[in-house]
């Protein structure tokens, strides 16, 4: 039973299954299934059930692998067959609107030069629709995003990490949150391919070129092999930072002394190891980070991070679902904050303790707010029992809640992008052995990587 | 004339289980009720109980409330057992919304 439109959402939740992508079900307008419904619609419907559950019959008569083949155009030149190709795309629901690159089978070669994986192994199954992401199908994402290989061992490490069991992704895909994967990278890997980890974060940049191509990749896998269509498989109602998601590298340069990567102080990973960190967030907010000027510097430091705890501490049942394994969020610093903080005697330890302690809600607010029935439905035990504690933490431990160091070279801001994550997954990134060949040509083709001002 | 072949982005699928077999009546046969517990099922469940057991006398019902409810509790290997131990042979499941 399901309401008119979200026919797409069932089937691609039975194909995720191993079924065909059809399903018997009986469906109604969204109105019964709203509280204090008029249910009449349900009432005169009933027979459809039993329909359903005797006289339907499946499309699909016998099991097996169904492999897509490719698509052919033909026009009066390159450019024609270009634009065919993105008509085609469009009508097939594989676009997002802006202009795709033809995944020819020289591209996605070219692409494939980023790994020296074998191109027909299996990275995972993209729920709900259950498409069987290869190292090839990821290539062929990539390519279309305008990617180059040196992005393939980021792209196969995020993919990795949003397949990753706890991350819930089944879930996150269909969700009417606003959800969106954010991809931190740790390493050297991430000067090296021109990820961002200044000024222009989350893009666009064109100095710093990879992580809308990598980000956009991912949501084109989501998209294509997960089925995750907007309003069919996804019911997202607002959408969030989808075009490219949020992908970029932790100003690793700008760390204070004694401060370690966020690989590191999540995952104990080894600094300099290149790895990514992926969970789902739900938005990010600019928080105002300086004073007016006129504050003494602990005054300001303790000040701005009263600011974010406060901001924290809002009663978001999204907390419930990361309660007990996952994080509340990210909150990412510039190395400038990152400094100031460390001069006045703040680690990351410190920061995490002093937000955690500083957010945490009232029960009178739990309560009032209906946070209350949330924590009391969560499918985490410890969640539920942690009802009873006053005031209430937004998550089991400061562990939790992460702290990168990332951004323009500037004091003004804080961001924080808010989590709806059961898990952090962190994968470490495999580069192929013709490397360092791979990063020599892109910078014949880009020129010098850095924060170069041609203006 | 240039040709551009490009490869459907799509990926792969594979159909591993095929849909069970309809039941040629819900006479004499067990019917369970299975809920996430979400989107007034508590209210709609019910109703469609009263039709089918009012439809078919001989039909046995399993009402949601018997099972696991809520999406973590019906989306799991156990509850799918469960039925089957019970020996159930159908399932309405609700609601998606």
């Amino acid at each position: 039973m399901t309401r008119e439109d979200f026919v797409g959402v069932v089937r691609n939740a039975v194909a995720g299954l191993g079924f065909d992508a059809d399903a018997p079900m009986v469906t109604f307008p969204i109105s019964p299934f709203l509280v204090g419904s008029d249910l009449t619609p349900i009432e005169e419907g009933c027979a459809r059930f039993v329909e359903g559950l005797t006289d339907w019959q499946p499309r699909a008569e016998q099991t097996g692998l169904r492999q897509p083949p490719k698509l052919k155009v033909e026009a009066n030149g390159f450019e024609a067959a270009f634009d065919q190709v993105n008509r085609r795309f469009l009508v097939n629901r594989w676009g997002d609107g802006l202009p795709v690159v033809p995944p020819t089978d020289e591209r996605v070669a070219r692409i494939l030069r980023g790994t020296d994986r074998s191109s027909d192994e299996v990275v995972g199954k993209v729920m709900p629709r259950g498409g069987i992401a290869t190292i090839e199908t990821v290539a062929v994402a990539l390519a279309m995003a305008g990617g180059r290989p040196e992005y393939l061992p980021v792209l196969l490490g995020a993919v990795g990490g949003l397949l990753h069991p706890g991350i819930e992704h089944d879930k996150i895909q269909a969700t009417s949150g606003s959800t969106f994967p954010v991809v931190v990278v740790n390493g050297p890997i991430g000067e090296a391919i021109r990820l961002n980890a200044g000024f222009g974060l989350v893009g666009p940049d064109p100095q710093h070129p990879a992580g809308a191509s990598i980000g956009r990749a991912l949501r084109l896998i989501m998209q294509n092999v997960g089925g995750a269509l907007p309003g069919v498989g996804s019911m997202a109602m607002f959408g969030g930072m989808r075009y490219t998601n949020a992908v970029f590298a932790e100003d690793e340069a700008g760390l204070p002394a004694g401060w370690a990567p966020l690989a590191s102080t999540r995952f104990a990973m080894a600094p300099g190891v290149n790895a990514a960190t992926v969970y789902i967030a739900t938005g990010a907010s600019n928080i105002m980070r300086r004073g007016v000027g006129k504050e003494a510097p602990e005054e300001e430091g303790t000040q701005s991070l009263q600011r974010v705890a406060a901001y924290l501490g809002s009663p978001n049942p999204h907390y419930t679902h990361g309660w007990s394994r996952g994080t509340p969020g990210l909150l990412v610093i510039s190395r400038v904050v990152a400094g100031q903080l460390a001069g006045l005697g703040w680690d990351q330890a410190r920061i995490r303790e002093f937000l955690w302690t500083q957010s945490r809600i009232p029960a009178e607010t739990v309560q009032r707010t209906g946070l209350r029935q949330w924590i009391e439905q969560a499918p985490d035990p410890d969640t539920v029992a942690s009802v009873s504690l006053d005031p209430w933490p937004i998550t089991r431990s400061s562990e939790q809640l992460m702290v990168c160091v990332a951004g323009g070279h500037h004091p003004t801001h804080n961001f924080w992008m808010q989590a709806y994550a059961p898990e952090v997954a962190c994968v470490p990134l495999e580069l192929p052995a013709g490397w360092d060949r791979l990063i020599a040509e892109a910078d014949d083709e880009l020129g010098p990587a850095g924060q170069a001002c041609i203006v | 004339m240039s040709t551009l072949e490009v490869f459907d982005p799509s990926g792969a699928t594979e159909v591993t289980t095929l849909h069970a077999t309809r039941l040629p009546s819900l006479d004499g046969k067990k019917v369970a009720l299975l809920s996430d517990d979400m989107w007034q099922s508590h209210r709609i469940l019910p109703l469609i109980g009263a039709y089918l057991s009012a439809r078919f006398p001989s039909l046995t019902l399993v009402r949601e409330t018997e099972l696991p409810m809520g999406n973590s509790g019906i989306d799991n290997d156990d509850t799918a057992q469960l039925l089957a131990d019970m020996g159930v042979d159908a399932v309405v499941v609700g609601n998606a919304s």
